[in-house]
């Protein structure tokens, strides 16, 4: 049984009762579960994660191992 | 050419090295901005010039003790004539577009061994009653406006020569660079930019310079020139054309019909603020094999509120295209849950800054020994990420 961890995803600490997020799972918690069919591409990044690889990013299709205290970044990376 | 000149002969750089307002016009040593006193007794600027003895590429010992001078006749701080300078008015067509007003003639018993001692002697004789009347008056004023054709800016970087880095920043040049999108990212592109020698610089936005534009880019509009309603473009190339001289303003829309505008440039910067045109233009840039660089940055309000962002900086080369799951190019959800268009300066700027110094790894000016093609900077954990490494 996975222990909660409490993370923050885009700046708000979200309680999470899982060893691994998805990045579906991850765009979720920072934005809701999208309507319809939705074709936005964004940046996820994280920091302090687990040891053999603490920060990166991810696409869709990643998954990641959480840790208490982890951070995610979601963000549609788009203007200029 | 009198770029050259100078930095091989050390008399000249020592000239230049101190201040002085050096030039090399039709084989003529030019100082200029030399204080002297009128007869009036006012300070006037006037210029000395001298013919210049070469021996191939540099300065040899100067082969005339004699001076010509653009000004009227130099004056002790009374209004009287300068005896010491055996003054002779003669007005003279040097070379074309040379023309002299009078000589002098100081001759020290040796001659003068060199450059340096021939032309400050005679800054010494003509600007010390200047400086008795205006102690502010100095011939040594630090700007340098070499004529040399083949440069893009319209006065000299110095500050690259101060630096010695001249060999490096050398691979900046011949570089022709369009920004496509001159919003807040854009405008912080050309700011950059523009100070490279880069061959040519092309613009492209069809939008229209307004009020909230001016708190996202460099610089300060006056309300006046907000008034005009200036195109963002031509706002832009009537700034930084006043340093660059190769700067073109394209009031169009890039899109996939126009799009071979950009089959001439080298290298691009798309600053754009919509998915869709950047999948356009993307698959156009690929389709063309050319490199550029996709910036993004994507700004929310958090809770308690407060700001938080990413900035994406994605480099695309023909043997590292980006994956069609990092660069955004819908347009996606209009729902603000989604889709927030906040930008800020400092983000623009700092995108701007990160794509300028990776496409400068690219020519070589700054080393790379992390080749990455994805960048990305989180605000609220100060996090830079480098991914999607590979070989140039």
């Amino acid at each position: 049984m996975a222990k909660q961890v409490t993370i923050v995803v885009n700046g708000r600490e979200k309680q999470v009762e899982k060893d691994e997020l998805s990045f579906s799972e991850v765009v979720s918690l920072a934005f809701g579960v999208p309507t319809g069919s939705d074709t936005t591409i964004f940046t996820v990044t994280y920091k302090r994660g687990h040891g053999h690889k603490p920060e990166g990013s991810l696409v869709e299709g990643d998954t990641v191992k959480v840790k208490d205290g982890m951070v995610f970044n979601v963000s549609r990376t788009d203007k200029s | 050419m009198s770029r050259e000149l100078i930095s091989r002969s050390p008399d000249l750089k020592c000239l230049l090295d101190e201040g002085y307002e050096v030039d090399v016009v039709s084989g003529h040593l030019l100082v200029k901005h030399v204080p002297y006193v009128t007869t009036q007794r006012e300070v006037r600027y006037g210029t000395l010039v001298s013919t210049l003895a070469l021996a191939g590429e540099r300065t040899s010992r100067p082969d005339t003790h004699v001076v010509y001078f653009i000004g009227e006749q130099p004056c002790h701080k009374d209004g009287s004539e300068i005896q010491q300078l055996k003054h002779q008015q003669e007005r003279k067509t040097l070379a074309d577009k040379l023309e002299v007003d009078r000589s002098f003639s100081n001759k020290p018993a040796e001659g003068y061994c060199d450059y340096y001692v021939k032309l400050t002697t005679y800054v010494k004789i003509l600007s010390a009653p200047a400086e008795y009347l205006d102690p502010m008056a100095t011939a040594r004023t630090f700007i340098v406006e070499l004529t040399d054709s083949g440069s893009v800016f319209e006065y000299t970087d110095t500050a690259t020569t101060r630096a010695a880095i001249g060999s490096i920043s050398r691979r900046l040049e011949q570089h022709k660079v369009a920004i496509v999108g001159l919003g807040g990212t854009g405008s912080y592109v050309l700011d950059l930019i523009a100070k490279t020698p880069v061959s040519e610089i092309h613009l492209f936005d069809r939008d229209l310079f307004l009020q909230h534009n001016a708190f996202r880019s460099p610089g300060a509009p006056s309300l006046e020139q907000l008034r005009a309603s200036p195109s963002k473009v031509e706002y832009f190339a009537a700034i930084y054309s006043r340093m660059h001289k190769k700067i073109t303003a394209h009031t169009s829309f890039l899109d996939s019909d126009s799009a071979e505008e950009l089959a001439g440039v080298d290298f691009i910067f798309l600053c754009l603020d919509s998915g869709r045109s950047r999948k356009e233009l993307v698959d156009v840039l690929q389709k063309l094999d050319k490199p550029f660089i996709d910036v993004g940055m994507g700004v929310d309000i958090t809770d308690p509120p407060s700001l938080i962002g990413t900035v994406r900086v994605s480099t695309s080369s023909p043997n590292h295209r980006a994956g069609d799951r990092r660069i955004p190019t819908s347009d996606g959800d209009p729902d603000p849950a989604y889709s927030s268009n906040i930008q800020i300066a400092d983000l623009n700027c700092l995108s701007a800054a990160l794509a300028v110094i990776r496409w400068k790894k690219i020519c070589g000016f700054y080393q790379d020994l992390q080749h990455e093609h994805l960048a990305t900077y989180a605000i609220n954990v100060n996090q830079l990420l480098s991914e999607e490494e590979s070989s140039p």
